[in-house]
């Protein structure tokens, strides 16, 4: 990014809500919201603040463009009469803001499946150029975060428009993309003494966050492993729910059905997990995925070998949810430092 | 604890050594500051691995259904078990997926499982790096802090309710004096949902399903719940629609997994323990445990001889549950 680019503004903390209705005159804004005793993203209604002190949200935003459930198409009839479920620009721009760095890499892995040269997923797509980014920086990252270890971290700023910082009683935000900027513009000016701030609490954060060392060669690695003994003893304890996968900012497999009344209907798009035991049964009964060690094989071998055998990426950005919300605890942490030991 | 653990080892240890069984399902320290997790121990030098802990919190009995293989090849399992789990094994020997003898039960008294994210916001902001554990107090660390807490102020719901904390029926038994809590009952936590207004029940319940994602963990983290085919994954006929955009596909899902687990469910809270969206639904099926207890005096796997009461059918049998006018 060009440093002429570069902005610094900043905003008190009392007053976060003005600048929050400033962008709803334009944006959609999407943010981290408190539920119980947790913080998911959702969309922020008129006064309503962000929450922004949390460490995580229990789930990924993934759903911002990669909703858990989307209607493709509806019809009525035999098929002929198809309506697809949007027209192309009837869309509001919206905001993520507060979003994490792992999350937006998570982001941008997840772009490389949906738009690239041979397969452009529409409705992906249309959610993506939709939407910029503003990322939140890292105070304290958890200690099962592990973004270090992919060209990621908890001041990471690639793919951001705009990235926030909590510096105490002020965020500064940085405008990083020309859009970024723009939207920011009207904040007042930050100065060196915040920016220095932010340059000492990144160095905390990155000292803290965990990292697991040479994980590029855990792709090379597997590809002799498909039939270790190793993946019997890892997945032994697994429930084969959906948890890891659902919570996961970049686990992407879909399932497709139609919902019918009479012959009107509409064709959905839903989330689907390889943990579950019907992930790709096939309609004559025969299921090539069996056993629990065969499904855990998978979820391992996709984003750590033949993600980045397809799109030159490893497909894991290391935010650790799928390591604190297991119900039985595994760790994929610890399936990778034995992979690598194998 | 030290003590637990090495009594567990032992027996573990002889049973494998002698032969009585070929897999011993337990506990292991977790990767995490409070969590404890499912190992399996297949020979006699692993059993080291083996401990104990008030973060034991998986009903460990989920797994019996995985090896319905094993099982009718003759072979025998053991378990290291709670009072909980030794009702869900009960459940699963009078529903036929093992033999009693099948099952070696390795008992151990308990005296209720720690919440850990209670445990979590108990200390927020701080961030736990470490946990120890004593007799009945747990302390926790962290990035500058340390805080020393009472167990019996973090257990998990459903523990502060459970009357059966020492295993039902074992084989070989970790002796410790625990007394089973006087007063505790399934229906406190009931009566005081069921004493609210019906809009207001049907508003908490809704309020909180719409949060479901289908992740499915309370029923694969339920060892009532083992059907080869759940009804939720059924295609043909397709009993539910599979999106998270229909209210009423997540209500049903919830309702119809409760009537499901009617007199199977043993109160354990694996399910509301495992939802990664804090969905508190074991007080769905708790109710009908209540129900059970209420009407035919039935209460799920504490008495191993006995039949489930869907199961039998007496003229006594109390009509109420079926006719009561609301
Ligand atoms: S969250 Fe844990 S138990 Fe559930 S499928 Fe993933 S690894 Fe298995
Ligand atoms: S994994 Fe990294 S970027 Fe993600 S929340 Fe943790 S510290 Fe932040
Ligand atoms: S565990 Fe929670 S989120 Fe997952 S299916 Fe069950 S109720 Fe829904």
């Amino acid at each position: 990014m060009k440093d002429s680019l570069k902005n610094v503004k900043y905003i008190e903390k009392d007053k976060i809500l003005d600048f929050i209705k400033v962008l709803q005159k334009d944006y959609t804004v999407i943010a981290p919201k408190k539920v119980k005793d947790f913080v998911l993203f959702g969309e922020l209604k008129d006064n309503e603040e962000p929450y922004l002190d949390f460490l995580n949200s229990r789930q990924s935003p993934k759903e911002f463009y990669f909703p858990q459930t989307e209607t493709i198409v509806e019809y009525e009839g035999i098929i002929d009469k198809r309506v697809p479920k949007f027209s192309e620009n009837d869309m509001k721009k919206r905001i993520i803001f507060g979003i994490r760095p792992c999350d937006v890499k998570s982001t941008l892995i997840l772009d490389k499946l949906f738009v690239n040269e041979d397969y452009i997923d529409d409705y992906y797509k249309r959610l993506r150029d939709n939407t910029l980014i503003f990322s939140f920086g890292c105070n304290n990252p958890k200690t099962t975060c592990f973004c270090a270890s992919f060209e990621c971290g908890p001041f990471s700023e690639e793919g951001s428009d705009a990235f926030i910082t909590d510096i105490g009683d002020k965020f500064i935000i940085e405008g990083i993309t020309e859009q970024g900027n723009k939207i920011i513009d009207k904040l007042p000016d930050g100065d060196g003494g915040m920016l220095k701030k932010k340059k000492e609490i990144k160095k905390n954060s990155d000292n803290v966050v965990s990292c697991i060392e040479n994980i590029q060669k855990i792709p090379e690695k597997l590809r002799g492993m498909f039939e270790n003994p190793v993946w019997e003893e890892i997945s032994e304890r697994c429930l084969g729910c959906g948890v890891c996968t659902y919570l996961c900012p970049t686990c992407h497999c879909f399932d497709i059905q139609d919902e019918m009344i009479g012959e009107d209907g509409r064709r959905v798009k839903n989330w689907d997990s390889c943990m579950f035991p019907i992930f790709t049964l096939h309609g004559s009964g025969h299921q090539p995925r069996e056993f629990r060690f065969q499904r855990m094989r998978q979820r391992i071998m996709h984003k750590f070998n033949y993600y980045e055998e397809n799109f030159n990426i490893i497909a894991c950005s290391g935010c650790g949810r799928c390591v604190t919300e297991c119900p039985v605890n595994i760790d994929v942490r610890e399936i990778l430092e034995k992979i690598k030991k194998l | 604890m030290e003590k637990i653990d090495k009594k567990i080892r032992e027996i573990a240890s002889k049973l494998l050594k002698e032969g009585k069984v070929k897999l011993i399902i337990g506990f292991e320290k977790g990767t995490l500051p409070l969590k404890a997790r499912p190992t399996f121990v297949r020979k006699p030098e692993e059993v080291e691995k083996l401990i104990w802990s008030s973060l034991c919190e998986n009903n460990l009995a989920v797994y019996i259904p995985f090896y319905r293989k094993q099982l009718d090849n003759a072979e025998k399992i053991g378990v290291i078990a709670k009072g909980c789990d030794t009702r869900s094994l009960i459940l699963h020997i009078q529903e036929n997926i093992a033999k009693r003898e099948q099952i070696v039960i390795i008992g151990v008294p308990c005296e209720g499982m720690l919440d850990r994210k209670k445990i979590e916001r108990e200390v927020t902001p701080g961030i736990i790096t470490e946990s120890t554990e004593n007799d009945d107090s747990i302390t926790v660390k962290g990035n500058g802090f340390e805080k020393t807490l009472k167990k019996k102020d973090f257990l998990c719901e459903d523990c502060i309710i459970c009357s059966h904390r020492k295993p039902i029926v074992y084989d070989e038994i970790v002796d410790i004096e625990i007394k089973e809590p006087e007063g505790v009952d399934v229906l406190n936590k009931v009566n005081e949902f069921e004493s609210k207004e019906p809009e207001e029940r049907w508003k908490a319940f809704t309020e909180e399903v719409s949060r479901c994602i289908r992740c499915y963990a309370c029923r694969n983290a339920c060892p009532a719940c083992y059907c080869n085919e759940c009804f939720v994954d059924c295609s043909r006929p397709q009993w539910l629609g599979t999106t998270v955009d229909s209210e009423t596909d997540l209500q049903l899902f919830q309702i119809i997994r409760t009537f499901h687990l009617a007199g199977r469910c043993v109160n354990c809270g694996s399910c509301s323990r495992a939802c990664p969206m804090d969905i508190d639904i074991s007080l769905l099926v708790s109710k009908l445990s209540t129900d059970a207890k209420q009407y035919f005096g039935y209460e799920t796997g504490v008495d191993i001889e006995g039949k489930p009461v869907l199961n039998k059918y007496s003229e006594d049998d109390s009509n109420e549950g079926f006719f009561e006018e609301r």
